[in-house]
């Protein structure tokens, strides 16, 4: 007994309503428990390609034996096999945790724990750049920059709704003077603390406080993947506060920061998808419309194609979300517009108006990114780790030729380094390919190789900033 | 009886008919399934609900989900024949949306990428081989009884 030992396939037969035909499909000597559906022979089968293999729990149960997952691809046509291979290839190459490591942009250590990221000296670099670019274009838009704490209280998270609404996303709370602390999952109460901290007038408005804000969120472990799915990450946060008839334009301004922004990382191709009030909502109907038309009405004004995600929306309010599409054809949700009618409610937020009586102001969430480590993974697999110039966290790397040519290399470096370039000078004892090799698969934009003719003769970094010499 | 619509015209069909036979009686061909009730059904299937049957055609996407699903029968079949039947233990097989996996236990081994090719030319051996592949209907106890016992065919 029990010799075949099919021990899960009995364990599914345990659990098969005693109602529902058991059925099994046999082939020459082989025969499973299946439901179907089934050809009629295992001859009429198209092409199929073994992919790859991963671990799986019995039932996706940690505590439960650990089996192996066989992936396969099929389709009928060999061409279309073939060209879905060539992509799952093109897919591989881009994957964003192997650029990561070669390009040294980023960690993740497992003594620290999965899904918290750690960002090395070159990703560093690259980010100081991203986040000076960000806060700029945000300071031009009459965004205020703010700073704000990572822990607060229970009473807060009490006050804001994420204990009874949000609290199986949250850290454990920690305690400290008979007080109990949590871990932020979002920045939003802090931004209402910041806007409630004095009597706001309708001409401040709308307020616009911005920031990076690191948020910590609990995923399951098996959901981590690389800088997209984690459980520490950097939000390009902003809260917009403003009057009611001020919606329409901010709605506006802020949809098409969003895409002029996307647009300077070289996407073009743009997803978007209006949520819509569910059949569960607070605010009022009037309050759901006018958001709905102002972000029905912005998307229109910018010529974007869209869908109505009918009944989509959160019970909060309704949003715009955006995706882009990248190199090979996927597309990522990176900024969202979301309105929200609970917080002002929650945290009786307040302006006084032309008419010298308090009004509740209207208050938008959006993320122009989402965060930065997804954003930063959707670069890496965009790009497929060739940075645009500017982000490079090494846009240059001299070689020179010989240990005699490294002065030279070490002046022009300094004259580069100068100047606001990011430059390397590759001075080990390797061949001078060798070197080229490793600048290569560092995806350095530009390799400056200099030997005797640039050594030599006089001037030549006058002619360097000319332009004369700095062929791509 | 059930009564089931197919292109435009509605039939009477007695309970637990495959849907193979009824396709011939009614001059299908070439189908190798159909939806029925938001489920995809075989050839071989007993209709056993009245609605709408909607033919399934190589053309159709849902023809996929129907020969992906042989197909992880096909590389079960193959583990089995390559690392022996009684110590490939199988968990489950179904389809994902562009092929398939089956989650499976081999006693004492350890299956490897570099396994793959060799579990391919196998797969493409049965496939050669051309099995039909047939359809069984049975009791609770039945169905334990085959899965316990040591050869694996379905004893008639």
């Amino acid at each position: 007994l029990n010799s075949l030992k099919e021990h899960y396939k009995l364990d599914i037969i345990r659990r098969i309503d005693p109602q529902d035909v058991i059925s099994v499909y046999e082939q020459g000597d082989f025969i499973d428990l299946c439901r179907g559906p089934h050809v009629p022979s295992t001859g009429m089968v198209g092409a199929f390609k073994l992919t790859h293999i991963a671990g799986a729990y019995w039932q996706g149960d940690p505590s439960k034996p650990m089996l192996q997952r066989i992936y396969g691809i099929a389709y009928w046509d060999t061409k279309e096999l073939e060209e879905r291979l060539k992509f799952y290839e093109e897919v591989k190459k881009r994957d964003h945790r192997k650029l990561g490591a070669e390009l040294e942009m980023f960690i993740i250590d497992e003594d620290i724990g999965g899904g918290l990221v750690l960002w090395l000296p070159k990703g560093g670099i690259y980010r100081k750049v991203l986040e000076d670019f960000w806060k700029e274009e945000h300071l031009k838009r009459g965004y205020q920059l703010v700073y704000t704490p990572h822990v607060g209280k229970a009473k807060l998270w009490q006050t804001s709704g994420h204990l009874e609404y949000y609290r199986q996303n949250m850290y454990p709370p920690m305690e400290m003077e008979q007080e109990e602390y949590f871990v932020k999952p979002m920045n939003c109460p802090f931004h209402v603390a910041i806007y409630k901290s004095k009597v706001r007038s309708y001409k401040e408005l709308p307020l616009k406080l911005a920031e990076l804000g690191t948020v910590y969120r609990y995923e399951l472990s098996g959901v981590l993947h690389g800088l997209m799915r984690v459980r520490g990450f950097t939000q390009d946060d902003a809260h917009i506060i403003c009057t009611p008839e001020q919606v329409e334009d901010v709605i506006l301004e802020t949809l098409d920061f969003a895409v002029q922004m996307l647009k300077t990382f070289g996407f073009e191709d743009f997803k978007v998808y209006i949520s819509t009030r569910p059949p569960l909502y607070i605010g009022s109907e009037e309050q759901w419309e006018k958001a709905e038309n102002a972000l029905k009405r912005a998307v229109e004004t910018l010529n974007l194609s869209y869908e109505i995600d009918e009944g989509g929306g959160a019970f909060y309010g309704p949003k715009i979300d955006v995706k882009i599409k990248d190199a090979i054809g996927r597309f990522w949700q990176c900024s969202t517009i979301q309105f929200d009618f609970n917080l002002p409610e929650r945290f009786d937020m307040e302006y006084v108006g032309p008419d010298n009586k308090r009004h509740r102001p209207y208050m938008i969430h959006r993320a122009i990114f989402g965060s930065i480590e997804r954003f930063t993974g959707v670069l890496l697999e965009h790009y497929a780790g060739l940075l645009p110039f500017w982000l490079a966290p090494v846009q240059a790397r001299v070689i020179p030729v010989s240990e005699k040519h490294i002065p030279y290399a070490t002046e022009l470096k300094n004259f580069l380094t100068e100047r606001h370039f990011r430059v390397e000078v590759d001075d080990r004892k390797e061949r001078l390919s060798a070197k080229i090799r490793t600048a290569e698969l560092q995806k350095v934009p530009y390799i400056l190789v200099v030997g005797d003719r640039e050594s030599r003769k006089q001037n030549r970094l006058r002619q360097v900033q000319k332009g004369r010499r700095f062929r791509n | 009886m059930l009564r089931v619509v197919l292109n435009g015209k509605e039939y009477e069909v007695e309970e637990g008919k495959r849907l193979g036979d009824f396709f011939k009686e009614v001059g299908i061909e070439g189908a190798l399934g159909a939806k029925l009730g938001g489920k995809i059904i075989d050839l071989q299937t007993p209709i056993r609900e009245s609605g709408e049957l909607v033919p399934i055609y190589k053309r159709d996407p849902e023809s996929l989900e129907i020969m992906r699903h042989s197909l992880s029968h096909i590389m079960a079949q193959a583990l089995k024949e390559i690392y022996g039947k009684e110590i490939v233990h199988l968990g489950v097989g179904p389809t994902t949306e562009e092929g398939f996996y089956y989650d499976v236990e081999v006693e004492g081994t350890r299956i490897r990428e570099e396994d793959l090719p060799k579990i391919e030319q196998k797969m493409k051996e049965i496939i050669e081989r051309n099995y039909p592949i047939l359809r069984r209907e049975l009791d609770r106890d039945s169905a334990v009884r085959l899965f316990e016992q040591s050869k694996g065919t379905l004893q008639a």
